[in-house]
């Protein structure tokens, strides 16, 4: 199949997962895990807009590459992303963890790139297939129960999309994959909606993402952090620009998961409500649906992975090297591990929109298009989620995992952190800090160019706000520092309503279904064994006697022709030459004269 | 057109043979003192020659023209065969790399002999005038008679490679009797001339007479019934290696010339007939006696006179359709083939002949050869999802309804018979235990003994193995591009 | 037992220096210089889009950021999780 100049970032990923296994075990296949990342990066600023790779099967029109200025951006991030990700992951020695990864990216690429809902939702799965395992292999009961919760919850997601998109082929007769628009919507686009939303943990469907993501591995969760939610970011800026259920949506998201994030004490958990925060912001802005906006959600998209994917890096660091992620229980490493506590300050301070980090070149361009568009109520919203990120994942979550008043910790065994995940964490600093001093390397890939000279980040004012916004929450963080300690606790969240219905139907279906089991067993026991096992006796004798018979006796016997049939190869030449000779012309004299 | 109308652009894979030739005729010469370099060089040039005569041929995928006065044809159909031929030259050369049989002095020279044949076959694809063809058809013949009887001390390969010899003269002999003929009663030997001539036997008896003995020299090559008597014994007698090369690529040299012959053959002409009767006596009497045979290679001899007849099938028909399909199961016949004769080649470590007991044990010694052996061996017998399925599917559904449903039911039932032979390659491989002397006590889990426990089992067998066992099965569930490619260049022949 | 400040040991060493009271006071009078110095920039830097009616004051912003900051955390803390609080086992998955 000769294509033509672009090259899909998945079949780099793919082709890695399924040879990965049969490599042989000394180390040295970890090299090749770089390749699919960088072949991802390459291709991801070398491929031309257009659509690629198309295929019909089976009556149907698969769009496997379908490029523009929305998916390339959103391409490109996932590229660095997952190089800094593998590079973070390189210690690790379970294959059965790369290969879920790698198979996660896969879906991650083949959703962005997708022209059609057939192979998003082919994609889609995928990815939901990889990130369980991203859970399911850190092997404790805590994560292997939670791996299940998981994946049957992107199941149901899953299921509401692709019954959305089946009902919407039934109605319009295409599985096209573009904007629907919000007046003409009908009920299964509210199911595609729903299927996308489960993935963007839109409250009140986000409950799974605190619940799995802090319970996968160390390296896994820095994957998941990045992929799944924003691959359901670039679908909904794709199909549901402008609705403005999302728009509320969003900005809900955005104060629900500061409010929890402040609240929580383990500290994956609050970059897990960090992570509905940060996506309320990107929903919020295609809610809002403005050019402005959607490039800011573009924008916040981009630098969020970078510095979402570098906090779990630095939480995950932790973890790795003091085996705990429980805040109460940490405190006094910053001398002992400086370099992790920079790291995660430059992300920290990124995610707050501090300036010279890229939150302040992104997360500043959605409040100012949403203020533009003048919608108060969502501006001050964001600005108030602002202020909360600070405080819970800029302050609270540094402070007490790194001093929390306490001298530093000499005496606490911490396992020494392998080079590698210092260089997943520096590459993603870097990156962070290139786009807050130089914001055009991020402007330049917007979708809509013609909107990005609206805004400039590096005015004065937009600095001063900034910085006073931030040093006031600061200031309020110290004020209520005594306050806002982590203690060891559970916080309900709209999980227990999952639970329930999870409960609830699996009563529902067992105990009817107990009843009538119980009544069948007895009948089938005392009537249907007898009958059965009669008939079973007839049908052997019939078949061993009867159809054995003809059919061994049948077999042999054409093999016995065969025996003879190959009889006539003797070895001998002369023979094979007349042989020839007689048959051929035989042959033919049949059929010219016999025939005529 | 006739004019000389010559493009070096268009004849890229041809050169590149060419260039191969002459570099392997200049080492041969240089390498008396230290063969074994020599043979390192060949090792690197030939399959990098091959798979960039590969890359040519699909760069030159949608020309056309008639060069050489109309004699040499570029299309559609003649580059989907060279495609093929230099695919098939490529793995049937790396199969060839580890051979015990074949002593390190004569290495280049084998190849050397190796790739003439496959340039004869390549310069076939493209011949369109029957002299043309019958030259190719003899450049790669003699250049494969040299090769049989390489195989260190084998007094079988001596014989072998005689009767090839001789079956051979007498087969070319009576094709060019046939062609004096046809000269004569049609006074030209251009196809694209001849496809308008009368060709009843009413009509112009001696020219129909002609043909068939033109097309005997053919089925020599295809080996079909009553000419394949050489088959058998000369798959036994040669080396593995070279049976994997004898076995595969010669069979698609005559496939091609068949298909461009078969523009003139309509359906209700008597040569169609015979074509049938031939195509149907040829699967049932190659089943039959395949069914009899223990030595591996015998049973694939025999079975590869059956697909003979299954390839005919397609050209009986007269569509094109059938073109199509006949070109598309020479692909999907060239692909299983070669991989049930790498697996073969890795098993037989010393260069012996194999028998099915020989396979015994092969799902533990390598799981994934075993594995690869088995979707050949599926493919070979027509079961889904692989290349051997669908082609077939595609030979009788383009038979059907043309007046030979006859054929078709013959067809049929004789793959349902060829299912006992094929997998008892499976059987063998996975349910049966190894002949061996009893593993020594203390000796690991799954140390097996006995000829099995020699099997290449590196990673460069399992590579070829896993390389051709993934094409015939992803060619089976996706078939059609492939199967696009060869309807188009049916077309362009048979509108 | 393993101790990385001797792997990155100006960096650790330093950081471990700031903890003592003196340095903590420093950091502390840096931190409200600043503050002070941002409230002093709002005059004289003004805000040329005020897109509501009260962020043209100039200590709008720093009013919000300290107000919204302590409300956030009291409201939290003191109203929130008292109500939703439960035992880390309360499922029954650790």
């Amino acid at each position: 199949m000769v294509t033509s100049n672009f090259f899909h970032p998945s079949i780099g990923f793919l082709m890695m997962a399924v040879v990965l296994p049969f490599l042989p075990g000394n180390r040295r296949w970890k090299w090749l895990l770089l390749i699919p990342p960088l072949a991802a990066i390459y291709a991801a600023f070398t491929n031309q807009p257009g659509d690629y790779l198309t295929m019909t099967w089976l009556g149907q029109t698969l769009k496997f590459g379908h490029v523009d200025a929305l998916s390339s951006i959103f391409a490109q991030v996932f590229a660095i992303m997952s190089l800094a990700g593998i590079l973070y992951a390189l210690h690790v020695d379970d294959k059965g963890q790369h290969v879920a990864a790698l198979l996660y990216v896969t879906g991650g690429f083949g959703c962005v790139f997708a022209g059609d809902y057939l192979t998003l939702f082919a994609f889609w799965e995928l990815m939901s297939v990889g990130s369980t395992f991203l859970v399911m292999l850190n092997r404790t009961r805590e994560s292997v129960l939670a791996s299940f919760r998981y994946f049957i919850y992107h199941t149901v997601g899953g299921l509401f999309l692709l019954g959305g998109v089946l009902l919407r082929h039934k109605a319009t007769g295409s599985f096209d994959f573009g904007p629907i628009l919000a007046a003409s919507a009908q009920p299964y686009d509210f199911l595609i909606l729903a299927g996308f939303c489960v993935n963007a943990a839109v409250v009140p469907l986000h409950a799974w993402l605190p619940d799995a993501y802090p319970r996968g591995t160390v390296t896994g969760s820095v994957f998941m952090c990045a992929f799944t939610t924003k691959t359901a970011v670039y679908v909904l800026a794709r199909a549901f620009p402008g609705w403005e259920i999302l728009a509320i949506a969003g900005t809900v998201m955005a104060i629900f998961g500061v409010l929890y994030a402040s609240m929580e004490n383990n500290a994956r958990r609050i970059l897990s409500y960090h992570i509905v925060s940060q996506v309320g912001y990107m929903v919020a802005g295609i809610g809002v649906g403005t050019a402005i906006t959607l490039n800011g959600a573009s924008a916040h998209a981009y630098a969020h992975i970078l510095y979402k994917g570098l906090l779990f890096m630095g939480a995950g660091a932790v973890l790795y090297s003091a085996g705990t992620q429980k805040l109460d229980e940490l405190g006094g490493l910053a001398a002992r591990l400086p370099w992790v506590m920079v790291f995660y300050m430059v992300a920290a301070l990124s995610i707050s929109g501090m300036p010279i980090f890229n939150g302040f070149v992104s997360k500043t361009m959605t409040i100012y298009g949403a203020a533009a568009d003048h919608r108060t109520f969502v501006a001050l919203g964001l600005e108030l989620a602002a202020v909360g990120t600070f405080v819970s994942v800029g302050l609270k979550l540094p402070y007490f995992a790194f001093w929390g008043g306490k001298p530093t910790d000499w005496k606490r065994e911490l396992k020494p952190i392998p080079f590698n995940m210092y260089l997943g964490m520096g590459l993603l600093a870097f990156m962070c800090v290139l786009q807050g001093v130089c914001p055009e390397i991020l402007y330049r890939y917007l979708p809509y160019p013609e909107a990005v000279g609206e805004f400039q980040p590096w005015t004065a004012w937009n600095v001063l706000q900034a910085s006073t916004l931030l040093g006031f929450a600061g200031l309020a963080f110290y004020l209520t520092r005594k306050v806002i300690t982590p203690h060891k606790a559970l916080n309900l969240d709209f999980d227990w309503f999952y639970r329930l219905i999870g409960r609830a139907l699996y009563w529902l279906i067992s105990r009817p279904a107990a009843f009538i089991d119980n009544i069948w067993t007895n009948v089938w026991n005392v009537v249907g064994l007898r009958g059965l096992m009669g008939s079973a006796r007839s049908s052997v004798f019939f078949d061993k006697k009867i159809i054995d018979g003809v059919v061994d006796g049948s077999a042999s016997g054409v093999k016995g022709i065969g025996v003879i049939g190959a009889l006539l190869q003797n070895g001998k030449l002369q023979y094979y030459l007349g042989l020839m000779v007689v048959l051929a012309l035989g042959l033919f004299a049949f059929f010219w004269y016999g025939v005529l | 057109m006739a004019e000389l109308n010559f493009k070096f652009a268009y004849i890229w894979p041809e050169t590149i043979f060419f260039l191969l030739i002459i570099y392997l005729f200049i080492l041969t010469c240089v390498s008396r003192k230290n063969p074994a370099l020599a043979a390192g060089g060949a090792l690197v040039v030939v399959p990098a020659g091959g798979i960039l005569a590969i890359l040519c041929a699909f760069n030159s995928f949608y020309l056309e023209a008639d060069m050489f006065f109309g004699s040499y044809r570029i299309d559609g159909l003649s580059q989907f065969f060279k495609i093929l031929i230099c695919l098939g030259f490529v793995v049937a050369a790396l199969n060839s790399f580890r051979q015990p049989t074949l002593s390190v002095e004569k290495r280049v020279e084998y190849f050397l002999f190796l790739t003439l044949s496959a340039w004869g076959l390549v310069i076939l694809s493209s011949g369109a005038e029957l002299v043309t063809i019958y030259l190719a058809l003899e450049l790669s013949s003699y250049s494969l008679y040299v090769l049989i009887p390489v195989r260190a001390k084998s007094k079988a390969a001596a014989e072998a490679g005689l009767k090839y010899i001789l079956f051979g003269a007498a087969a070319t002999a009576m094709a060019l009797y046939g062609l004096s003929w046809i000269i004569a009663s049609q006074e030209t030997t251009y196809i694209a001339k001849l496809a308008g001539a009368d060709w009843s036997l009413a009509g112009n008896p001696l020219a129909v007479m002609g043909l068939t003995l033109f097309l005997g020299g053919l089925f020599f090559k295809l080996a079909l019934f009553p000419f394949h008597f050489w088959c058998p014994d000369v798959y036994q007698g040669a080396s593995n290696e070279t049976a994997a090369f004898v076995a595969t690529l010669p069979k698609l040299g005559a496939i091609i010339v068949l298909i461009r012959l078969a523009t003139f053959l309509k359906p209700d002409l008597e040569i169609t007939g015979i074509l049938a009767l031939l195509a149907a006596v040829s699967v049932t009497y190659g089943n039959f006696c395949a069914l009899a045979q223990k030595d591996l290679k015998r049973m694939l001899g025999f079975s590869s006179v059956a697909h003979a007849g299954y390839i005919l099938c397609g050209l009986v028909a007269g569509t094109a359709e059938g073109l199509a399909a006949a070109a598309f199961y020479a692909m999907a016949y060239l692909l299983m083939n070669l991989l049930c004769f790498w697996v073969i080649s890795r098993i037989s470590q010393d260069g012996r002949n194999l028998t099915y007991d020989d396979l015994n044990g092969l799902s533990r010694r390598s799981p994934i050869l075993a594995m690869c052996l088995a979707a050949g061996a599926f493919s070979l017998v027509s079961l889904p999802p692989t290349v051997g399925f669908i082609g077939k599917l595609w030979l009788i559904t383009s038979l059907w309804g043309h007046g030979y449903d006859w054929l078709v039911i013959v067809v049929c039932v004789n793959s349902a018979i060829a299912i006992f032979y094929y997998l008892s390659l499976v059987r063998h491989a996975y349910t049966e235990d190894p002949i061996g002397p009893p593993v020594p006590e203390g000796s690991p889990e799954g140390t097996l003994t006995g000829p099995i426990a020699l099997t290449d089992a590196s990673a460069y067998s399992h590579a070829g193995a896993l390389f051709l066992g993934i094409l015939v099965v992803l060619l089976g569930v996706i078939p059609g591009p492939v199967y696009n490619v060869a309807l188009n260049a049916a077309r362009a022949l048979l509108p | 037992m393993p101790d990385e400040s001797k792997k990155s040991g100006f960096l650790g060493t330093f950081l471990d220096a700031q903890l003592t009271k003196e340095r903590v006071r420093t950091w502390r009078i840096v931190f409200f210089v600043a503050l002070l110095a941002t409230v002093l920039l709002a005059f004289l830097i003004p805000n040329h889009h005020p897109h509501f009616g009260l962020d043209k004051y100039p200590a709008f912003w720093a009013a919000f950021g300290l107000v919204v900051g302590v409300a956030l955390v009291l409201f939290v803390k003191k109203i929130v999780q008292p109500l939703i609080k439960r035992s880390e086992d309360h499922y029954g998955d650790l």
